[in-house]
């Protein structure tokens, strides 16, 4: 059986060769291409030999590769719910954090599209440490999972091909697909030296050694934000004024205190005006999180 | 390496398009040419040659500079076309609309690669999920249970039959 050492000492050989490549080992109008550090966020790839912890997984299709917390970004970010976006709280809720009931929350909309791929997504991702794991998909738009392949020769037809765990390494001979991200450093034999460019190989040997996840969630939308800072202090103060004439027992002061500060709550917060006039904010889920790879490559 | 009668076909095919074009070239050198304002042109396939003696410069991005008389570009497998941009005005061969003749100045030509499933990926496609009509059903009667002034309710099925009744409700 094909081993993970033996992959990345292909890598390291071909490295070499691309470095100093000499005409035997490139024929006219081959040109292969090398990279011992690289990143990308999706790989496309047609009929991969998977090697991760000593076993062997081949899938007999095209495939697409790439993070958890990729592909979390992505579903957060395709569906919204109008006026305050609660879409990607459900994400997060349902998937990560194992509630059930937080589709519930969707009860209002029709979620028939979104909820089929949130229960895909839930059979394989289902706590926040698969974030830096990796998946192999069929599609994107719709999401389909890898249902068929083969484990060290046993043929599995019913069973979904889960989140795998960096380092993997994965060869194909039929062919792949992908981008590489800035700071990608990539030689090839004809001398050139590439960095962000899209990539199509015949062969491909390639080790996927961590995901640097920088997905985050940020939330934005706010209008006036000062004036909305400063009536929310200012119903702090009032509401703390209040406290402490009641603690004088200035009865009057703590009343005009205690009703001053839960007008201007209510008017920052719960009033049909505040929405309109400081805004709703938006949760977004912004940043990247690419795959290091290193790899070895002919290209078409 | 071993040429595969596939390479020996693509080879001569190569060979014949290059004697084509050299034709053509041939022709048109001989004939007169025009000025134009076009700099920018589309192609799948692009040919220079060097007008005489002395050769052509060409830039590679991240590669040494290289010296030639006859450079060949094409798209294969690119679904986009070349896009070929001069910077300085060209002649136009006057039989040949697709022969140009360049005095002076840089050609560059250039073609936007896309990976597809990576737009799938970036797409800022949101789509906002509609708020389910609030005209609800009187009545539903799942299995011999009773619901009665329920919400709206969605039915999904991998295969279903949906027989409609009259307007009094009988089916």
């Amino acid at each position: 059986m094909v081993r993970f050492e033996a992959i990345d000492a292909r890598i390291k050989e071909g490295m070499e060769k691309v470095a100093k490549p000499s005409p035997e080992e490139f024929p006219t109008g081959e040109v292969a291409a090398a990279s011992l550090n690289s990143f990308s966020r999706l790989i496309q790839l047609k009929h991969p030999n998977i090697i991760i912890e000593g076993k062997l997984i081949v899938i007999q299709s095209t495939v697409l590769l790439l993070s958890v917390s990729e592909l979390l970004k992505h579903i957060k970010n395709r569906y919204k719910t109008p006026g305050e976006n609660i879409f990607p709280r459900v994400v997060d809720e349902f998937i990560l954090e194992g509630k059930t009931n937080a589709l519930r929350k969707l009860s209002d909309f029709d979620v028939a599209k979104a909820s089929r791929e949130l229960t895909l997504l839930r059979q394989v991702v289902n706590n926040p440490s698969q974030r830096i794991g990796v998946i192999f998909i069929k599609s994107i738009d719709p999401l389909e999972l890898v249902t068929e392949f083969i484990e060290d020769g046993s043929h599995k037809s019913s069973d979904i091909l889960g989140v795998l765990y960096p380092p993997l390494a994965v060869i194909t001979q039929d062919g792949a697909e992908f981008k590489c991200e800035t700071p990608s450093e990539i030689r090839t034999s004809d001398g050139r030296q590439m960095e962000d460019t899209i990539l199509r190989t015949d062969n491909l040997a390639m080790t996927v050694s961590k995901v640097d996840d920088g997905v985050i969630d940020v939330t934005s939308g706010d209008l006036h934000t000062i004036q909305a800072n400063l009536l929310t202090i200012a119903a702090i103060v009032f509401f703390v004024v209040g406290l402490l004439s009641f603690d004088v027992r200035r009865f009057l002061f703590f009343g005009i205190g205690i009703v001053i500060s839960f007008a201007l709550a209510y008017l920052r917060f719960w009033s049909q005006w505040s929405k309109t006039y400081f805004g709703i904010p938006q949760r977004a889920v912004v940043g990247n999180a690419p795959m290091n790879v290193k790899f070895y490559a002919s290209l078409s | 390496m071993k040429i595969t009668r596939q390479m020996a076909e693509e080879t001569s095919k190569a060979q014949l398009q290059k004697s084509q074009a050299a034709a053509r070239l041939e022709v048109s050198a001989s004939k007169e040419f025009k000025l134009i304002d076009q700099r920018v042109f589309s192609a799948r396939q692009v040919m220079f040659v060097s007008a005489d003696e002395k050769p052509l410069y060409i830039r590679i991005a991240g590669a040494e500079p290289l010296m030639g008389k006859v450079l060949t570009i094409k798209n294969t497998k690119n679904p986009n076309s070349l896009q070929v941009k001069a910077d300085e005005c060209l002649l136009q061969s006057k039989v040949d609309n697709n022969v140009f003749f360049a005095p002076k100045g840089e050609i560059v030509v250039t073609a936007d690669r896309s990976f597809k499933p990576l737009e799938n990926l970036d797409s800022t496609k949101t789509e906002t999920l509609v708020r389910l009509p609030s005209k609800d059903p009187d009545k539903v009667v799942l299995d011999g249970r009773v619901f009665l002034q329920t919400g709206t309710v969605c039915v999904q099925g991998q295969g279903l039959f949906v027989v409609l009744g009259d307007v009094n409700g009988a089916i």
